[in-house]
């Protein structure tokens, strides 16, 4: 989250929603059911599981695979890699441990304890993702321990930012996710700032950098990036600049379906077998 | 393991020599580069795209594409912009072509 942000939009409809508004419909003995995908008949019931399943498709391909021309895909801004989209491995735990010993004092380590914590389950109500915080590593000597996948801790950067953090395809050495002492006093939402570095830690890049965002908002490098719908003013990952974003920073609709199109839908929504 | 993955920024820099020439030669971009760098268990890291880490490579374009913007807010950014041959700056608008209009 950067420091020098400055200031809200619309709230889109759920896939469901589209899907039932966008599909053809066709009445058999009396029955409603919807077309997709050309020749696939859905009544209610499963229509509202093609969305669901529709949502958590995990590659681009399946993601992208047209329902008829009214259903545009929805994504935030991704990041790609030799033409993939760039997420964790299906299944990786996302560790972490908060380092104690680098916040000015108890309540700082414990205001960051417990901002990270809501923002990552934020995240894990959202889309299949986990996280895990590694409580006995929080008193680490070193900056660097082993056993967790990234690590929070404060930095001193006289406010250049009030929290950075990393990219999935970055260097090892530099995941970490860091919290300026300007942390403390920010007016934005505290726990929004950290869901929006996870949303980084996650692999999205900034909404406002998008075609149709205000151009007082700072642009960015934007190689290697997909971008394949509307822009959202509403998303965690935009900043508050040019009169759109939001200082809550929560996660809007349009960050729920894009997420689950990439990691799929929440863990806890979902039945495991072996 | 064969070494570091290259990042976005250094394969298209690897790309562009006469890019990767202003960027060592630049004074704009050393400043940028002291403004820009914290010091990180023993390591220059610099910030880029507002709220990351990155490195030189990375920090370099993050500058052009703000430089890019004929009304950018942060003068060395453009400054360095500037710097560059028509041709280059076709180079990277390219790259950029996201929010520019």
């Amino acid at each position: 989250m950067s420091a020098n942000e400055e200031a809200a939009g619309t709230v889109p409809e759920p896939l469901y929603e589209r899907l039932r508004r966008g599909l053809k419909q066709v009445e058999i003995d009396g029955q409603p059911f919807y077309i997709a995908e050309g020749d696939l008949l859905l009544d209610e019931s499963r229509l509202a599981k093609y969305a669901l399943e529709r949502a958590a498709a995990t590659g681009p391909a399946a993601a992208a695979a047209p329902v008829n021309e009214t259903t545009p895909r929805e994504e935030l801004l991704g990041m790609l890699e030799n033409g993939k989209i760039v997420r964790w491995k299906p299944g990786l735990v996302l560790s972490y441990c908060v380092l104690k010993r680098t916040f000015g004092d108890q309540a700082k380590y414990q205001l960051a304890r417990n901002s990270m914590q809501q923002a990552a389950w934020a995240w894990e109500s959202t889309c299949g993702v986990k996280f895990e915080h590694k409580t006995a590593l929080d008193e680490s000597p070193t900056n660097t321990p082993e056993d967790v996948l990234f690590t929070v801790r404060e930095l001193d950067t006289n406010g250049r930012f009030i929290a950075a953090a990393f990219f999935p395809n970055d260097p090892a050495n530099r995941r970490q996710v860091f919290i300026d002492p300007s942390f403390y006093t920010t007016g934005f939402d505290k726990v929004g700032v950290l869901r929006h570095e996870l949303g980084h830690v996650l692999g999205f890049r900034h909404e406002h950098i998008r075609s149709g965002a205000p151009p007082a908002c700072d642009d960015e490098d934007t190689g290697d990036t997909v971008e394949l719908t509307q822009y959202d003013p509403r998303s965690v990952m935009h900043y508050f600049c040019g009169g759109v974003g939001t200082r809550e920073l929560s996660i809007s609709e349009l960050d729920r379906a894009a997420s689950r199109g990439v990691y799929g839908p929440p863990l806890n929504e979902l039945s495991f077998f072996e | 393991m064969g070494g570091e993955a290259k990042t976005s920024a250094t394969k298209f820099l690897d790309e562009h020599p006469d890019l990767r020439r202003v960027m060592s030669e630049s004074a704009s971009f050393a400043e940028l580069k002291a403004r820009e760098s914290f010091p990180v268990d023993g390591e220059v890291r610099y910030v880029v795209r507002g709220d990351t880490f990155g490195g030189e490579d990375e920090l370099f374009l993050d500058a052009l594409a703000r430089g890019a913007d004929p009304v950018a807010r942060d003068e060395l950014s453009r400054a360095l912009f500037l710097e560059l041959s028509k041709q280059l700056r076709e180079v990277v608008e390219a790259r950029f072509k996201g929010r520019q209009t």
